[in-house]
């Protein structure tokens, strides 16, 4: 094992802060509301955090906060050395939302889908990219590789979304964080467990570190490394569970 | 809540109508020729004759000096002095208008309320043979412009001798005719949009069906875009009715309105179209009302 | 025995014709009592939302429905939309998926209670809402305020309380509920099925529960049904399939529930036991067994044939591991 104590950790939040503030066009009235309060975090490559709480406990902010798409308004989010701006958020931290399949245009065939992450970035080439192994990463036959995604099924949808998020992730140096915001809720238990033992296998084989956000205790608990409990934009809780064989 | 919504539209309208008058002035002001243009044509008047006319009329002053003379005068109620009957514009306008009125008013009337059961009724009977036929006879509605309709009706009416030149029949009919079609289709669109969400399936699960489906349940919650609509159709009334009323020598704002455009009688161009922006901005205002009546999300803070 | 109420038989559902038809119930029979709770265990593409529709008779036009659903001895399968006016809502009642799309976002509460009476009975509109108010009150929404609410002023747990409301108010005899915990989280969850076993307890109410989450069948449910590739593969009482599953397909399906104790000296595994290979394709089933390309037990007769429903006891299993030689 190499010297991972000295190393950054993939993840580092300190103080971050989100704070909404509410016009209602109609009352004219300013509501403030708190969704992040100086929360506090670190992720070390190849680890799981599960944040689990209430809805409306900030957890779904958190996790915009992260990978850059929300602004925080105070504190500061570390990916590895980099502060986190748009480009170094692109590269290293990607989501997974709640329902695969409404990230996934319906009109794109499945290569098409794909290929748009990496079509966005500077100096790519079309014959670079080599679908069969993107496909066989995330358990999907060759033969979908030209299906429209509206005709997949939910397991194959949720397959897909996660194949994106590793394109876009890349195998180049540096952290790959993958945030999966309620991403396994809705499946079926069978491909649920699946999916399950894919993240687990990708986990292992290129250190990704994920952040688990759910409900689920269960789940929670079966694939965290740390469980975060979030309340009214805080963390109120924290716990480290037992090391995995 | 209401009230600080409804001041902050007035606002809105009230710069509009500014803008409005700031365009329509420049546009007519840069139109070359004057009032006076055609009678300097004329042998009889001399140079002097002209030149006393134009400051009458005070065609000599700057744009900057005419407007304001206009603002002044709309204060006053006169809305401007026409030229041609050297008369003040309001004296002119004001029973144009409430014929125009009369016509639009109606005939959004009559077009609204045969539209949405026409639509509602198309929707629930959607790819039926009677539904068929009405989409076939709305599309050729929609294809014949509204003159053609008008010389048709005209035609007719004359042949027959069925109704009085005076009466507002016949142009409401021809302002109906013309708009309904465009407003079938987007009530049937917006209803079989509100069909296909899963909260008209769970409702059929229940037992909610026929009319207490469609008109009680779907159509509520397709009143937000029938409300922009709403909007839209008043100020498509009422640029049709211009023209309406021009072919069929009905007394309203148009005929007026093109017989000063050709005069360059600049005032009395300026207090239709005036009238029409107000009137427009009412239309788009209760639109707003409406909107905020029916759609409780726009209603109430979440 | 209370009597039977709901009386499948034979149910075969088709979508499209010709060619490209694809039979997606096959040969379904089962029957529900009165005061009883079923559930209804499948995943995505098993059948089970439309075994729903089928009874509701709210199949899309190109399904063909064949067989017999029998209400009380009324046969539902073809019937016209003249008779399902009289059963849907107030004999048959259902409580939707996805509560936040299944409620008319410009409607208050109370109006889409309001709305199921107004569909069967002809009260005034004074009674309709006091029926309705009371309904709801009823299903736990006391606070005469959230009556007029709006659904996008409702959490969650109080939308779902909203279509429970509505699929009772008319008292029916059954209530078909689909997934009704899909979205809530774990504690409102709970309370929804607290709820439901309570309408089933106190006002004898039968209850056909469908879901593709075990944990939620086993809190409230009498007797479970196991659906796949249109067919069901086991039936029996629930304790006895939840906890002690005789066809492969549902012992594989519940090991891939988690674990919730754990032994924390051991270090834990983080695989999953699931089941191997993608779900049927109702395009291509394979000519035996539709579940023996997946299955761990698999035989050579899997592959040749189907098997049919071999009963031990209070309990059915269609799989030949368990035939009975005769």
């Amino acid at each position: 094992m190499n010297n991972a104590g000295s190393a950054p950790p993939a993840l580092a939040v300190r103080g971050l802060s989100k704070t909404y503030v509410h016009r209602n066009p109609l009352a004219g009235k300013r509501i403030a509301v708190h969704a992040l309060q100086d929360i506090d975090l670190d992720l070390k490559p190849g680890k799981t955090l599960a944040i689990v709480g209430a809805s409306g406990s900030g957890k779904s902010t958190l996790a915009r906060c992260i990978a850059g798409l929300e602004a925080p308004t105070s504190g500061e989010i570390r990916i590895g050395e980099l502060k986190l701006s748009a480009a170094v958020a692109h590269r290293h931290v990607q989501m997974v939302f709640q329902d695969p399949g409404a990230s996934l245009n319906p009109r794109f065939s499945v290569q098409t889908a794909l290929r748009e992450p990496l079509a966005v970035l500077p100096g790519w080439r079309p014959d670079s990219f080599n679908i069969s192994d993107h496909l066989r990463q995330v358990g999907l036959s060759i033969s979908v590789a030209n299906r429209l995604t509206a005709k997949l099924s939910g397991g194959q949808k949720a397959r897909l979304a996660l194949a994106r998020a590793l394109i876009a992730l890349g195998a180049g140096a540096g952290p790959a964080i993958l945030i999966l915001d309620e991403s396994l809720t809705s499946l079926d238990l069978s491909v649920r467990a699946q999916m399950i033992n894919l993240l687990v296998d990708l986990q292992e084989r290129r250190a990704l570190s994920y952040i688990l956000i759910t409900h689920d205790l269960d789940l929670a608990a079966h694939m965290g490394d740390e469980i975060a409990v979030m309340s009214a934009g805080k963390i109120v809780e924290r716990r480290a569970l037992p090391p995995h064989a | 809540m209401l009230k600080r919504y409804l001041l902050r539209r007035l606002l809105h309208v009230i710069f509009l109508l500014a803008s409005v008058s700031v365009l329509a002035f420049l546009l007519l002001t840069l139109a070359p020729g004057d009032f006076l243009g055609e009678a300097k044509l004329n042998p009889q008047l001399s140079a002097s004759t002209l030149a006393a006319l134009r400051q009458r009329y005070g065609l000599n002053k700057s744009l900057p000096q005419k407007y304001l003379y206009w603002i002044e005068s709309t204060a006053r109620g006169d809305l401007g002095v026409s030229f041609a009957y050297d008369l003040p514009v309001s004296v002119l306008v004001w029973p144009r208008a409430f014929k125009t009125l009369q016509l639009s008013i109606t005939a959004l009337a009559f077009s609204w309320f045969l539209a949405v059961p026409l639509g509602v009724w198309s929707a629930a009977a959607r790819r039926t043979l009677p539904d068929r036929i009405l989409s076939a006879l709305t599309s050729t509605l929609v294809a014949i412009p509204e003159l053609a309709l008008a010389c048709l009706f005209l035609l007719v009416v004359v042949r027959s001798g069925a109704f009085h030149s005076s009466s507002p029949v016949l142009p409401v009919a021809i302002l109906v005719l013309g708009a309904l079609p465009i407003l079938v289709r987007h009530v049937r669109a917006a209803l079989l949009e509100a069909a296909n969400q899963p909260f008209a399936s769970a409702a059929r699960a229940n037992g909610i069906r026929g009319r207490q489906l469609w008109f009680g349940w779907l159509l509520p919650a397709a009143a937000n875009p029938l409300t922009s609509l709403f909007g839209l159709s008043v100020a498509g009334l009422i640029s049709s009715s211009l023209v309406v009323e021009v072919f069929l020598g009905w007394p309203g704002l148009g005929p007026l309105f093109l017989e000063a455009i050709a005069a360059r009688d600049l005032y009395l161009v300026i207090g239709p179209v005036m009238l029409s922006a107000v009137f427009l901005s009412l239309g788009t205002l209760l639109a707003d009302v409406l909107l905020y009546a029916l759609d409780p999300r726009i209603r109430i803070e979440s | 025995m209370s009597d039977v109420l709901l009386e499948v038989a034979g149910l075969r559902v088709s979508y499209g014709a010709g060619e490209r038809s694809m039979l997606v119930l096959r040969e379904l029979s089962f029957a529900i009592r009165s005061g009883e709770a079923v559930g209804l265990l499948g995943e995505s593409g098993s059948g089970k939302t439309s075994t729903a529709l089928a009874i509701l008779g709210l199949l899309p036009p190109v399904a063909l429905a064949d067989g017999s659903v029998r209400l009380r001895g009324q046969e539902l399968v073809n019937a016209s939309e003249e008779e399902f006016q009289h059963v849907r809502g107030a004999q048959i009642s259902f409580i939707p998926q996805e509560p936040s799309l299944s409620l008319n976002p410009v409607m208050r509460a109370v109006d889409h209670v309001a709305a199921v009476v107004r569909a069967h009975t002809r009260l005034s509109r004074r009674e309709r809402l006091e029926r309705a108010q009371a309904a709801l009150k009823l299903i736990g929404l006391e606070d005469e305020r959230l009556h007029n609410s709006y659904p996008h002023q409702l959490s969650g747990g109080q939308q779902q309380r909203v279509l429970i409301a509505q699929a009772m108010v008319c008292r029916p005899a059954l209530v078909i509920a689909d997934e009704p915990t899909g979205s809530l989280d774990p504690a409102t969850e709970q309370e929804v099925l607290a709820l439901l076993r309570g309408l089933v307890e106190q006002l004898k109410v039968s209850l056909f529960l469908i879901t593709h989450d075990p944990r939620v069948l086993g809190a409230i449910a009498d007797r479970v049904m196991v659906m796949y590739a249109g067919r069901i593969v086991e039936s029996g009482p629930a304790s006895d399939v939840l906890q002690s599953p005789l066809h492969p397909y549902t012992r594989g399906l519940l090991r891939c529930l988690l674990q919730s104790s754990r032994d924390a000296a051991q270090p834990r595994d983080r695989h999953v036991p699931s089941i191997a290979g993608p779900p049927p394709d109702f395009h291509q089933l394979p000519p035996g067994c539709s579940f023996e390309p997946r299955c761990q037990d698999r035989m050579k007769r899997c592959n040749e044939a189907e098997p049919s429903a071999s009963i031990l006891g209070a309990r059915e299993v269609s799989c030949f591991l368990y035939e009975q030689r005769r």
